[in-house]
C-alpha cells in the first residue's frame, strides 16, 4: 500500500515565489510615509494581530491537529496533541 | 525527492542566517506601554466530527472523537514609565476518543482502531511575557509552564524588535526553549517517561509600505530532539529529532473608501521529516459602524507526508513508522466569521469557524485518504475590558 503526494513538489516550486514577490513589491513601493500620515496604520484592525487571545487559540489547535507549526515568535510549550 | 526537499531546507537555511537579527512590532507605529489595564476572558467550545462507523475497525472503540472546552484568561497592564507585563492563563478540558492506529481493510484501504470514548484530560496553560520600551525598540522575557494529566512542559524566550529608517522598518529577533516531559497512561510495553526539548529562533523585518499597508517577513528555525513518538499509538516510532523552517509573510492593507482592513497571511514549511506545507490566510476586517466590526476569515492549509508516514500499521518492521493522521498528505480549509462589538474600554467578542481537512484538498494527488482527518466546529465568545 503506498500513499504518495505525486505533484506536490511541483507546485510547492511555483508557491514557494509568493512571498518573494510580495517582499519585492512591498519593497519597490516603499515612499517616505510622515509620522502625521500613519494614522491608518495605527488602527486596531491593522495590526498583526488584533486579537492575540484567539491567535494563540488558533494556533494551538492548529499545533495539535496538523503536522507542521511555526511563526514568529519564541513560542511555547504543551502538547494536547492526543 | 529526498534530496531536493534538503537542499529547499538547506537554502532557506542560509536565508535565514543571512538576515541579521532583530524584529516587528504589533504595530508600526509607537513603541510605549499601554496606557491602561486591559483584562481579558474567552470561551471557546469545539467539538470534533464522529469518525464515520465505515471508517473504523467494527465493534472496536469509538466514533466519538474530543469534545474541548478551553477558558482563556489575559491581563496586560503597565507598569512604571517602560514596562508592561502580558500574562495568559488557558484551562482546557478534553473527553472523547482518539485513533489508536489502522489495520488493513477489506478493500484494501485503512480502518481506524479507535480508543473508548473514556480518555478525559485537563490542560493548564500559563504564560507571562514582560516587556521593557525604549525609544526605538522594545525587549521581552517571556517565561510559560503548562502541565497535562500526562505532560509537564516549561518554556522560556527572548525578543526583541529595533525601529530604524524614520520607524518605517522594524527589525525583529527571538530565541525561544522549551523542555517537555511526558508520563503516559502506563500499559504493558508502553514507556514510562519520556523527555524532549525544542529550541527555536526567529527574525524578520517589516515595512510601512505607503499610508495605508504595512508588510512583515520572518524566518522561524525550531529543532527538537528527545522523544517525538506517540506513546498512545499502537505502532509509532520516529526520528528522535526534527528541524524546521517556517517562513511567514504577512500583509495589512487599509482601503479607506470601504472602511476595511484586509489581512492577507502566507506560511511556507519544511523539515528534515521531508514535510512540506502551505499555509495562506484572508481577513476582512469590515467596520460596520464606529461600534461594530466583522470580520469574515478564510485559511487555506496543505502539507505533504512525513517520509516514514504508514497509511497502514504493521508490526515487526524495522524503522521509523506512523500511521498519525497529521504526518499523512492532506489539504484543509477553515471559513472564519467574528463580530466585535466595541466602545473606547469594551470589546466583545463572538466567532464561529469550520475546520475541514480532506485529502481531496491537498495540492498534491493523494492516492490513499487517512480516515481519521479531521472536520471541528469551533465557537467562541468573550470580551475585553480596559480601566
Amino acid at each position: 500500500m503506498s500513499c504518495k503526494f505525486v505533484n506536490h513538489k511541483f507546485v510547492s516550486n511555483k508557491l514557494m515565489l509568493f512571498p518573494i514577490i510580495i517582499a519585492v513589491l512591498g519593497i519597490e513601493g516603499c515612499t517616505s510615509v510622515q509620522s502625521w500620515e500613519r494614522g491608518e496604520l495605527a488602527r486596531t484592525e491593522m495590526k498583526w494581530d488584533p486579537d492575540p487571545m484567539k491567535s494563540a487559540l488558533r494556533d494551538h489547535i492548529y499545533f495539535s491537529k496538523e503536522g507542521s507549526s511555526g511563526g514568529a515568535s519564541s513560542g511555547g510549550g504543551g502538547c494536547g496533541c492526543n | 525527492m529526498k534530496t531536493e526537499k534538503s537542499r529547499t531546507l538547506n537554502a532557506l537555511t542560509s536565508a535565514a542566517l543571512a538576515i541579521p537579527a532583530a524584529a516587528v512590532s504589533t504595530n508600526a507605529i509607537a513603541d510605549a506601554p499601554p496606557t491602561m489595564t486591559e483584562v481579558g476572558y474567552r470561551y471557546s467550545q469545539y467539538q470534533e466530527d464522529d469518525i464515520a462507523e465505515s471508517d473504523k475497525v467494527e465493534d472496536v472503540g469509538s466514533t466519538q472523537r474530543y469534545d474541548i472546552n478551553i477558558h482563556q484568561f489575559r491581563v496586560l497592564t503597565p507598569v512604571g514609565d517602560n514596562y508592561s507585563v502580558d500574562a495568559t492563563f488557558d484551562y482546557e478540558t478534553m473527553s472523547g476518543a482518539s485513533p489508536l492506529g489502522t489495520i488493513q481493510g477489506a478493500d484494501g484501504d485503512p480502518l481506524l482502531v479507535m480508543s473508548g470514548a473514556s480518555i478525559d484530560d485537563t490542560r493548564i496553560d500559563l504564560n507571562v511575557k514582560t516587556t521593557r520600551y525604549y525609544e526605538n525598540g522594545n525587549a521581552s522575557i517571556i517565561g510559560g509552564y503548562s502541565t497535562e494529566d500526562d505532560y509537564e512542559a516549561f518554556n522560556l524566550g527572548l525578543e526583541g524588535e529595533k525601529h530604524i529608517n524614520d520607524k518605517l522598518t522594524t527589525l525583529m529577533g527571538g530565541i525561544g526553549y522549551s523542555d517537555d516531559t511526558i508520563e503516559p497512561t502506563p500499559a504493558p510495553g508502553r514507556v514510562t517517561e519520556e523527555e524532549k526539548y525544542t529550541a527555536t529562533t526567529f527574525v524578520g523585518i517589516a515595512q510601512v509600505i505607503n499610508a495605508e499597508s504595512v508588510l512583515q517577513t520572518s524566518i522561524n528555525y525550531a529543532y527538537s530532539d528527545g522523544y517525538l513518538s506517540d506513546p498512545y499509538k499502537l505502532v509509532d516510532q520516529r526520528p528522535d529529532s526534527r528541524s524546521s523552517i517556517a517562513w511567514n509573510t504577512r500583509y495589512r492593507h487599509y482601503l479607506g473608501s470601504l472602511d476595511a482592513a484586509v489581512h492577507a497571511d502566507y506560511r511556507l514549511y519544511v523539515d528534515d521529516w521531508d514535510m512540506v506545507s502551505h499555509t495562506v490566510g484572508i481577513e476582512w476586517h469590515q467596520n460596520i459602524d464606529p461600534n461594530l466590526r466583522v470580520i469574515p476569515s478564510f485559511r487555506y492549509y496543505s502539507q505533504s507526508q512525513a517520509d516514514f508516514y504508514k497509511p497502514i500499521d504493521v508490526v515487526g518492521i524495522e524503522g521509523d513508522k506512523s500511521s498519525d493522521y497529521r504526518l499523512s498528505p492532506f489539504g484543509a480549509v477553515t471559513f472564519g466569521l467574528s463580530a466585535v462589538a466595541h466602545s473606547y474600554n469594551w470589546k466583545i467578542i463572538v466567532s464561529a469557524e469550520r475546520y475541514i481537512a480532506d485529502g481531496d484538498l491537498a495540492l498534491g494527488t493523494v492516492e490513499t485518504e487517512h480516515p481519521g482527518l479531521l472536520q471541528y466546529t469551533l465557537l467562541t465568545v468573550g470580551f475585553d475590558y480596559a480601566f
